[in-house]
């Protein structure tokens, strides 16, 4: 009882303390409503809001960014320590896959021989190279609602909402909002997040939903459609948002179904290259008409039957 | 003055949180509850040297970095402080009874970190991860509680070993 006395004694008059209780009985539930206010104004996904916090997180860039200088060390031991709890797993399971590769090598060589000639023979329009930009996180999203990151490069880099996301395995989502020095990258696995795929050596096509889990859905696939685990998922290129042939991920089992398991491992990305990808719509709508038929429609169709943007990734 | 030291302390860690630590999926709910251990610290020994907003512009602050809804952490902060203080009154200068607070008000925590997160979706939210962060946090704070001791200079002049040490009763 005395050590509490004299806490009391050394820490509040008795002038404070009465003035900490009316602040605690009135303040305190102030705040607590404003919380809730604003709990539902982002519910409501008010614009002001979203402005607002987008403006704040502008201003944050560059704390963020040198807090993670002297953190780096940190950072490095604590990702290396979680890595090597991974590594003889990896090892085993990458010891098969080589040999599985191995014999993939050769069958992929005769496949891009044969591709080559065909192309050669349909006389295919030539993608040109998409343009990328390397960036890095500096924060990212922790808690039940939003899987995303926000990285060091805005509009300044030339980015815009939309562009395609990636790491060195895979895709990992795409840009959602650009400030001028920052910007805020939505994973593949938000609740938000719908991307048109391909499925296994079919090319089945669904779309791949997130759902804040580690592991997506697959949803919208036609009925009877086979997918089996081990099948590769990639984008599909429909709708224009990806291009397509971009890597995602493979297809496994889990206690709630068919799952895809994206390569990319969303928790420790550090690096994200962004590509500088427009939507090709757009273009075909500016494109000069004549007799009610776009002159480059026949360019388009083929360019579209092509499929093959499997050379933009970085 | 005297609540410089705690501001500065709860902002670090609410900074820190926001920052890519490579982490696995179930260890995402571990750092932000970091700054309400620091916040629980300083409660219960002494709530004066706390304001009220600052925790909520922590909590506030974390929401934006983090994407999240806006006032979900600001409201789960000002919750553990609220709790923090009224649990203050039968546990200051008590070491275990300070931490066994900790244990109570992370549990209402957790629990609260659900509904809300429930409620903000209308679907059950995972309560595993919530409950892993806060067992995290829980056998963390002896560690935690001693590094922010060592970097408040108030409580390493103060004669009072009850403030110091967790008390001799």
């Amino acid at each position: 009882m005395s050590v509490r006395r004299s806490e009391s004694h050394i820490y509040m008059s008795r002038k404070a303390r009465p003035l900490r209780r009316v602040r605690f009985r009135t303040v305190l539930p102030v705040l607590l409503i404003l919380s809730a206010g604003l709990l539902v104004l982002s519910r409501l996904e008010h614009s002001a809001v979203r402005e607002v916090r987008w403006h704040i997180a502008e201003l944050m860039t560059p704390v963020l960014s040198a807090i993670l200088v002297p953190l780096e060390p940190l950072r490095w031991v604590g990702q290396h320590v979680t890595k090597l709890a991974d590594l003889t797993r990896e090892l085993d399971d990458l010891k098969d896959e080589n040999q599985r590769l191995r014999s993939w090598e050769w069958r992929a060589h005769e496949l891009e021989r044969k591709v080559g000639e065909l192309t050669a023979l349909s006389k295919v329009v030539r993608e040109t190279p998409l343009e990328f930009v390397t960036v890095r996180v500096i924060a990212n999203s922790s808690g039940a609602f939003v899987r995303s990151a926000m990285i060091n490069a805005g509009t300044d880099q030339r980015l815009k909402s939309g562009y395609p996301v990636l790491s060195g395995d895979g895709l990992v989502g795409r840009v959602l909002e650009t400030g001028r020095s920052a910007a805020r990258v939505l994973f593949l696995t938000d609740l938000n997040s719908r991307i048109p795929v391909l499925v296994g050596r079919d090319g089945v096509r669904a779309v791949l939903v997130g759902d804040n889990g580690p592991s997506p859905r697959l949803a919208y696939a036609l009925s009877g459609a086979h997918i089996a685990p081990g099948d590769e998922v990639a984008t599909s290129g429909i709708g224009g948002l990806f291009p397509r042939g971009l890597r995602i991920g493979v297809v496994v089992e889990t206690a709630r179904g068919l799952r895809v398991r994206p390569h990319a491992n969303l928790d420790r990305v550090e690096y994200l290259s962004i590509l500088f990808y427009e939507a090709p719509s757009p273009d075909l709508a500016a494109v000069p008409e004549r007799d009610g038929i776009p002159v480059a429609a026949e360019a388009g169709a083929s360019a579209s039957l092509d499929g093959g943007r499997d050379k933009a990734g970085p | 003055m005297r609540t410089f030291v705690p501001s500065v302390l709860i902002s670090c860690l609410t900074l820190v949180s926001a920052l890519p630590w490579g982490l696995p999926p179930d260890g995402r709910f571990v750092l932000p509850l970091m700054p309400i251990a620091a916040i629980h610290f300083w409660a219960v020994r002494d709530d004066a040297r706390l304001v009220e907003w600052f925790v909520f512009l922590a909590g506030l602050t974390l929401d934006v970095l983090s994407n999240g809804p806006l006032g979900f952490w600001s409201a789960i902060y000002l919750g553990a402080y609220a709790l923090s203080v009224l649990a203050a009154g039968s546990v200051r200068g008590v070491r275990l009874g300070r931490w066994l607070s900790l244990v109570g008000v992370m549990t209402v925590l957790a629990l609260m970190e659900w509904a809300l997160s429930s409620l903000y979706y209308f679907e059950f939210a995972d309560l595993w991860p919530l409950a892993l962060g806060s067992i995290a946090v829980v056998l963390f704070y002896p560690i935690l509680a001693g590094a922010l001791r060592f970097l408040d200079p108030e409580m390493m002049s103060s004669a009072n070993p009850g403030l110091t040490a967790g008390g001799r009763n």
